[in-house]
């Protein structure tokens, strides 16, 4: 039997246990999405009789492996963030419920609405109509998940930095763990951001909820809206400057040319009603694309201890390229 | 008789050519247009890899043996470094890294990972032993490692020249 036949077999067994009102309640359809770095993401369908009418639903189970390319591997942040968001009526899939038993699946996984959509990252460039909307709501969005209250939420999972440095230590050792995990050889560049960025730590002057992973390769598009944001992985609460840097990096990165960068930061500040320091941005910009490039090392000592190399994988080749290009030249070597 | 010694570049850049000007035109799917033009990419890459590896390799292992002597020399000159351990455990990972140096039988991509580690040993080292050393001297350091560590990023993106991906 297939890995695929086998979570589907299985996943029917436990929502038939999970809900024994459901008659004759069977799996469709059950598919992996592609894509992503460390997260498993597939659709199902499940069909039951209810009042003797045919009831069906499709919904998106999200699933953390226990270890991967990128930390962390535990699923609890990623559901609080997007609780959260959702109960803030901002664009996050509904979650149904959490699943703590990794024996259901062989994961940690929670189940969630499955929003049709386009990425924006392919909606963008192809509809100059929407331009102007998309990139307000992409600000707006980003500055109302900042200014949401997690204060009376009581996370268990999600813990708020103890100082206004402790955000980014955090993340700094978090990263330079990962860099040493995934490297498939010594990494003085990068080791040489670590040692500076872990020197010019900037004060935050605020504690935000932080989505991690903030860009349009994240976000679905309907009729020239955002619909849904996606990716919470990286969720944590602290300098919300650290989701600026990361998405400017990204636009850079990936050269989508969606906004200029001066341009971006005054539209925040505007959305946001808060100053951005310029300190600040470059610190989180530089340690975004520390991040950028150790997933990318993740992905290439992936490719080439796999059996099957597939040529797709050469592009983290040229993209690590560019990103420690990008890490030098800030850092002005 | 020794082996005929195959020019691999030019077999690499014809091989890549052939793909994209005789395959590529005449796909229809999408993935496989895709696949075949990565295909393309990952050749030349190799192709400009495989020529200048060799010499690349020696100039950057010469400028990290250069850069690991200049910083052991001044450990060593500071006879009253305060952080006496940490120097001395750095002192010896870069005697032991810079005696072992060429050594025979080592590839030159052996003995490149071997240098960038102790290379990687030293920022840290360093970073450790900020405190310790007159800031003149750490500065000149800190701007020897990082100008050999741009020798590396350069040679890998000379690589890349040429190179058309779109993301």
């Amino acid at each position: 039997m297939t890995e695929i036949a086998n979570l589907k077999e299985r996943l029917e067994a436990y929502l038939r246990t999970k809900f024994p009102q459901r008659k004759q309640l069977a799996v469709t359809e059950f598919n992996r999405v592609a894509g992503g770095y460390s997260s498993m993401t597939y659709f199902f369908t499940a069909s039951w009789q209810e009042s003797r009418a045919p009831v069906s639903e499709t919904l998106v189970i999200r699933m953390l492996p226990e270890m991967g390319p990128v930390p962390p591997y535990d699923i609890r942040p990623q559901y609080e963030a997007m609780t959260t968001v959702h109960r803030g009526g901002l664009p996050v899939p509904k979650i149904h419920w959490l699943e703590m038993d990794s024996g259901v699946l062989g994961h940690h996984f929670f189940v969630m609405d499955k929003v049709d959509g386009e990425m924006m990252m392919f909606v963008y460039p192809r509809e100059p109509q929407f331009q102007t909307q998309l990139k307000q709501e992409y600000i707006d969005y980003l500055a109302k998940i900042h200014a949401l209250d997690w204060r009376p939420l009581n996370f268990s999972a999600l813990q708020p930095p103890q100082s206004n440095r402790h955000h980014a230590e955090r993340e700094i050792e978090r990263w330079q763990w990962a860099m040493e995990r995934n490297q498939y050889g010594p990494q003085p560049l990068l080791t040489e951001a670590l040692v500076w960025l872990k020197n010019n730590i900037p004060p935050a002057e605020r504690t935000s909820l932080c989505h991690g992973d903030y860009t349009a390769a994240n976000m679905f598009c309907r009729d020239g809206h955002i619909v849904a944001i996606f990716d919470w992985e990286l969720a944590s609460l602290g300098d919300p400057i650290s989701d600026l840097g990361f998405a400017c990096m990204m636009n850079e990165t990936m050269r989508w040319g969606f906004w200029d960068e001066k341009e971006f930061i005054r539209a925040y500040e505007k959305a946001s009603g808060v100053k951005v320091s310029e300190g600040s941005f470059f610190f989180w910009k530089l340690l975004s694309y520390v991040k950028l490039a150790v997933a990318e090392l993740g992905a290439i000592r992936t490719a080439l201890e796999s059996e099957k190399l597939e040529v797709h994988q050469f592009t983290h080749l040229v993209l690590s390229r560019r990103i420690f290009k990008a890490v030098a030249d800030m850092l002005g070597f | 008789m020794s082996e005929p010694c195959f020019p691999v570049k030019p077999i690499l850049e014809k091989c890549a050519e052939f793909l994209e000007q005789a395959i590529l035109p005449g796909l229809n799917e999408p993935l496989l247009i895709q696949k075949t033009y990565l295909t393309s990419v990952a050749l030349r890459i190799l192709a400009n890899t495989v020529e200048e590896k060799g010499r690349d390799l020696i100039d950057e292992n010469n400028g990290m043996r250069e850069v690991l002597g200049r910083v052991l020399e001044e450990l060593r000159r500071k006879d009253t470094l305060s952080q006496r351990q940490a120097s001395n455990e750095l002192m010896e990972k870069l005697d032991c890294t810079l005696k072992g140096a060429g050594a025979p039988g080592a590839s030159l991509s052996e003995e490149n990972a071997r240098l960038k580690g102790a290379l990687v040993d030293a920022i840290k080292g360093l970073d450790a032993l900020s405190n310790a050393l007159p800031p003149e001297n750490m500065s000149a350091l800190r701007h020897q490692i990082r100008t050999a560590i741009r020798q590396q990023l350069d040679h890998g993106l000379a690589h890349l020249e040429g190179v058309p991906v779109a993301f």
